[in-house]
């Protein structure tokens, strides 16, 4: 609600980054509401081992484009 | 002298262009003598008000998103005891004999946390404990921007019944700057309900990283360590217990595992977001010496007092933001700094801690979003 009459600078989507320590891979998705650091969250695409969050962040539009 | 080229014709000539360019010099010139400042008062008041308005819808804002949250959750709550509550205030301690104020300060201080805590237990019921720090910390902003406005408005009414320029000046200076901090705390309402990461949480973060997979002990309240290994250094780790929106009993867990669990310590190394200077990029990583902790100082005064006691040096890991940045979600520049933080923290351990020391790392900040 508050997003929509933010400025275009300001407008930002939220990332979560999903890593593997074994193959050293991150997985860049949406966030999703029950997402934190360090949560074990879905299965390496390479290895099939676990993955945990290793970062949420947001990015502005510009930064987007 | 451009004041005479200007008005050459007034003694030599009485034509009618020469008093139309006259009076256009001089009218305004005594409006501008005997009715300057008020002219001025006008403008400012015109400006501070447009502000004070915004500043008045941002602080209704805040209320309401905070009360559509709740209404969605489908808590039901006493709107009049909840405005109430917005109203609550803490009385600081007298300072004129200082011995002790530190002490009394951190009783204040405490009582006040246990009674918000109390308080918003009984009008949004709630067992979950994420629900519960995000609606304390989202009541934290309703109540601060219900303040900011007052204040203002107090100011600005203050500035209008004596026709005070002076005031009426500082304020329209402050507005914009002040503008921009409320949004960005109203903004980050919409954070805080999705239980997103804060800016101010890099500390935990960065050693919540370090904490994964180990063994988690809690101390005190809402305080959580862990143990472990850096090249023959033993590292306790201590944050706030995540992904709640806490920040913890930093001190108090420094003090019991100084004083009681591991007397040997023979560093301490903090990690927190600091306020960036102008023109310092968002994410830099800068290391020094002192209790990187904000807040009113209780807590970096009684770390500091307990280094001292203990001739334990701190040292600092900071991560540069702007407010602005700290209050809003975590920006990928300063989610990206994680790794500088951790290159920086183990070649302080390994330069500054002896082999088979001890060193207690601890990530300062709200821990919203970010579990260990």
């Amino acid at each position: 609600m508050l997003g929509a009459e933010l400025g275009s600078e300001q407008r930002q989507i939220v990332f979560t980054i999903e890593h593997c320590d074994f193959c050293n891979i991150n997985n860049k998705r949406s966030f999703q509401k029950g997402d934190y650091v360090v949560k074990a969250s879905g299965r390496c695409p390479k290895c099939g081992r676990d993955m945990y969050i290793s970062a949420i962040y947001a990015e502005s539009l510009r930064q987007q484009a | 002298m451009l004041l005479f080229q200007l008005t050459p014709s007034l003694g030599s000539s009485n034509s009618l262009y020469s008093l139309i360019v006259s009076a256009l010099f001089w009218v305004p010139w005594i409006i501008l003598i005997f009715w300057g400042q008020r002219i001025q008062v006008t403008i400012s008041l015109g400006q501070v008000s447009r502000s004070l308005a915004r500043l008045k819808l941002l602080s209704d804002r805040s209320k309401q998103v905070l009360l559509n949250y709740i209404s969605n959750k489908g808590f039901k709550t006493d709107i009049t005891r909840f405005n109430d509550f917005l109203e609550y205030f803490t009385i600081p301690p007298v300072s004129m004999d200082p011995v002790g104020v530190v002490k009394r300060f951190d009783h204040i201080l405490t009582t006040q946390d246990k009674r918000i805590k109390n308080e918003v237990a009984q009008l949004f019921s709630t067992s979950d404990k994420i629900e519960r720090s995000i609606i304390e910390n989202m009541v934290g902003i309703a109540a601060a921007m219900n303040q900011i406005f007052k204040i203002i408005r107090h100011y600005y009414i203050l500035g209008k019944k004596g026709n005070n320029i002076y005031l009426l000046a500082q304020l329209q200076m402050i507005m914009p700057m002040l503008l921009k901090q409320a949004d960005a705390l109203v903004n980050a309402m919409s954070t805080l309900e999705l239980g997103q990461p804060l800016g101010d949480g890099i500390g935990p973060a960065s050693v919540a990283l370090l904490m994964r997979e180990k063994e988690k002990r809690r101390i005190g309240d809402e305080t959580v360590f862990a143990e472990t290994e850096y090249k023959g250094r033993r590292a306790i780790l201590v944050k706030a217990e995540g992904p709640e929106g806490n920040v913890g009993e930093i001190d108090d867990a420094l003090e019991k595992i100084v004083k009681e669990i591991y007397p040997d310590v023979s560093a301490i190394i903090m990690i927190d977001a600091a306020l960036k200077l102008e023109g310092e990029k968002t994410g830099d990583v800068s290391e020094g010496v002192g209790a990187a902790i904000g807040g009113y100082g209780i807590e970096k005064f009684k770390i500091e007092q307990l280094a001292y006691e203990k001739n334990i040096p701190v040292y600092a890991i900071i991560v540069k933001e702007s407010i602005i940045e700290a209050i809003g979600a975590m920006r990928k520049e300063i989610a990206e700094s994680v790794n500088q933080v951790q290159q920086t923290l183990f070649r302080i351990i390994e330069e500054r801690v002896p082999e088979n020391g001890r060193v207690v790392v601890i990530g300062v900040g709200n821990t919203l979003g970010v579990g260990q």
